[in-house]
């Protein structure tokens, strides 16, 4: 049918998610290509996927000989809608299933028909270019289409999943059908948002504009999702038009990320080798996990750093490390050795890549050197916080005569702190925690409260933060304010305190995500809520503490004076009888 | 899974919950730990700011001369412990929720409670305050009028 295409697909779970209601149908010898993203409960998704996909399959293959593509395209996934409805009408528990898809059939080498519905996309790559195909079938994409959203606000809707087509939601569904003809050395690819929701635009080009095979492609794509936090199912498909010897394969990448990217293996291998699943920055952990963590996150970070000539992402991965690190008691040398392994492996790169263009080695070795620059500097930061401490708490000591039993001088340098570190959220969490916290401010903005702002910001700050412990005394202090209060007073804030409460975690209960990211995102934030209640109460008892001093000193002053007045009350006695005595002598 | 049976499984986190070790049954924040159980095994049913008991024993507590903030301390600390406990021997997110929702709205009640004892507290000590100033300028007045009587006798003596 197609000799000169080649096609690979994968389908993962994501990290998030137990089952994957993804599924997809590679076919070289039909031309038939599809993915399908299932929706609802929780044996329902993977159903209709699954329905869905054995009815296109069946009624392509049945009708490609002697029906129109795009008709046969349009009439297989009605057909698939329509059955999908039924299964869900006829059977309770799979009741409100449906699934979204997009389909490629590729009726020559040069010409695909392709058909979607929903918000699964279809990308074609030509001249190093990845263009989106498909529009998808959301409300929000809607809005925009309609110029109601910009693409900006569309990112961050709240209801940006939300679909406005799907297969099985009705039993007709409305399906988009286009031709595109392709030229030699094209890449079409079709994905689940699990793809496109948690990789970057320019990350997927940079992949699938490489000259690893469709398969690696796919698996590398796959990783991509999951670097990026892995919160849905993930599918995608890679067909490729034409034959791999005119598709461009510079003997060289055109760019550090991609040279970089591709060889991350490579620099694994080296981390491995040097000892780096054993580092006690990774204490606990399996040494495949270890790995995960500290090489294969520097990995991502510079990456994405040298795709868009930053420093932040090496900032953010070396700030988080450090911190933790520090933060559980952890000294300096781990994280020395750390970057001395990172470094030897990033040179045992750049020396593969000079084996291949000397010059674009010397660059890519300058690139990199700047990277673990920055997250040196991060390190001395740190190391520059911790001593200007230790020289508070010398000075503090020093001035009060007397040294606590934790002086600096009797413990590491580095600061001790609970054994149990913060460690970052995961970025689901950290987003239904956001939105969690846009919900909750929007619920409560009739009331035009301004502690309520006050306090949702501090208990999301604490909440981010992930120890759910966060400084919440300042906040307290503030709600407090710098009065005694009375009780006429007090109640409206305790009132704004259940309000945010009950708004916030209520608001995070009805977050759609996964029940654990749900679950984690709602310790934290109870929490963040039990901690600034404590510290309220507690600010309000120390704000009472010098009314019971006064009252304590006055009560002494008192009887000090009741003493006074019996003392006095004697003499006057003794007076009064010396002075009659003296009458009565006199007379 | 019933809410009854919910409690009955977070009981036998007492133990990991409270110093029971070293305290026994009376261990600090036993209240907080108590009012969680009851408020989970009356289904639901009841609001922890009506939850007489745990004001009552709070109350007690301070009635007993315990600080309100050693009260609030210990309340913080067992509510932190048994949400840690509850994330460890809950697999089921809905269930761990659940159980982290009362546990917040108790320590959170709690807190309120104690907040709003203090602030009465402070309220009746202002009162005494002003009461204690009466008594001492009465106490004043008298003691002036002493010297001056003690000084007059003083003078008739010589």
């Amino acid at each position: 049918m197609a000799p000169d295409i080649n096609a690979s697909g994968r389908t993962d779970p994501g990290l998030i998610r137990s089952e994957n209601q993804d599924c997809i149908f590679v076919d070289q010898d039909m031309g038939l290509y599809v993915v399908l993203d299932g929706m609802g409960g929780h044996q329902g998704g993977a159903t209709a996927s699954r329905i869905a996909r054995d009815v296109i399959v069946d009624i392509v293959s049945r009708g490609l000989q002697h029906t129109e593509a795009a008709k046969l395209m349009t009439e297989a996934c009605q057909t698939a809608s329509a059955r999908v409805h039924q299964e869900g009408a006829r059977n309770r528990e799979l009741h409100g299933m449906g699934t979204t898809v997009v389909a490629v059939l590729m009726t020559s080498a040069r010409t695909a028909i392709v058909a979607h519905v929903g918000d699964s996309r279809a990308y074609l790559m030509r001249d190093q270019r990845l263009r989106r195909i498909t529009n998808d079938h959301s409300i929000v994409a809607e809005l925009v289409a309609a110029g109601r959203l910009t693409p900006d606000q569309a990112e961050d809707h709240p209801h940006a999943s939300v679909l406005s087509r799907n297969l099985g939601g009705l039993p007709s569904a409305e399906v988009d059908v286009q031709a595109i003809e392709l030229a030699t050395g094209d890449r079409l690819l079709l994905c689940s948002d699990g793809l496109n929701g948690f990789a970057s635009h320019s990350a997927m080009e940079q992949i699938v504009g490489g000259s690893a095979s469709a398969s690696s492609t796919t698996l590398d794509l796959v990783e991509l999702a999951k670097r990026g936090g892995g919160g849905d199912n993930v599918s995608a498909i890679i067909i490729e038009i034409g034959e791999q010897k005119q598709r461009k394969r510079s003997a060289m990448p055109d760019s550090g990320a991609r040279a970089w990217w591709q060889r991350r293996r490579l620099f694994a291998d080296v981390c491995q080798r040097m000892g780096l699943g054993d580092s006690p920055l990774a204490g606990g952990l399996a040494p495949g996990e270890a790995i995960d963590l500290l090489c294969n996150s520097f990995c991502e970070a510079v990456f994405h750093d040298l795709e868009k000539t930053t420093g932040v992402h090496v900032w953010t991965y070396a700030d988080s490390l450090v911190k933790t690190w520090f933060a559980r008691e952890g000294s300096f040398a781990p994280i020395q050795e750390l970057f001395d392994i990172l470094r030897a492996a990033s040179l045992a790169v750049v020396r593969d890549v000079s084996t291949q263009d000397e010059n674009f080695g010397v660059c890519l070795e300058i690139a990199l050197l700047r990277a673990l620059i920055v997250g040196e500097m991060v390190i001395g930061g740190e190391l520059g916080a911790s001593i200007r401490q230790a020289n508070e708490q010398f000075v503090a000591a020093e001035r009060t005569s007397e040294l606590p039993d934790n002086t600096f001088a009797n413990i590491a340098t580095v600061p001790f702190a609970a054994l149990s570190a913060p460690m970052p959220a995961a970025p689901e969490v950290n987003r239904c925690l956001r939105q969690g916290m846009q919900d909750a401010e929007e619920r409560l903005a009739p009331a035009r409260n301004p502690r309520h702002a006050e306090i949702l910001r501090a208990v999301h700050n604490s909440a981010g933060e992930f120890s759910g412990d966060g400084d919440m005394t300042m906040t307290a202090k503030s709600l407090y304010g710098n009065r005694l209060l009375s009780e006429q007073e007090l109640v409206p804030i305790l009132e704004a305190l259940d309000a945010c409460r009950a708004a916030h975690l209520m608001a995070i209960d009805w977050q759609d995500i996964a029940p654990t990211a749900r679950a984690t995102a709602y310790r934290s934030a109870a929490l963040a809520h039990q901690s600034l209640s404590h510290a309220f109460a507690l600010v309000t008892v120390d704000a009472g503490k010098p009314t019971t001093d006064m009252l304590r000193e006055m009560n002494q002053t008192t009887s000090q004076m009741r003493e006074t007045l019996a003392r006095n009350e004697q003499l006057l006695t003794q007076l009064e009888s010396t002075h009659d005595t003296a009458e009565e002598t006199l007379l | 899974m019933s809410q009854a049976t919910l409690a009955h499984r977070l009981e036998v986190l007492r133990d990991e919950a409270l110093n029971t070790a070293e305290f026994g049954e009376d261990a600090p924040g036993a209240e907080i730990f108590d009012a969680v159980i009851n408020r989970l095994a009356a289904m639901g049913d009841t609001d922890p700011g009506l939850d007489m008991s745990l004001h009552d024993a709070l109350s007690r507590r301070l009635a007993w001369g315990e600080n309100p903030s050693t009260v609030i301390v210990d309340g913080d600390m067992v509510s932190k412990r048994l949400v840690a406990a509850a994330q460890r021997s809950f697999t089921d997110p809905d269930e761990a929720t659940k159980i982290v929702a009362t546990i917040t709205d108790v320590a959170c009640a709690a807190s309120r409670h104690i907040a709003r004892l203090a602030v009465q507290g402070a309220s009746k000590e202002r009162a005494q305050q002003r009461r204690e100033l009466m008594v001492q300028r009465q106490l004043a007045s008298a003691l002036e009028q002493q010297r001056e009587l003690i000084e007059q006798l003083r003078q008739q003596g010589k």
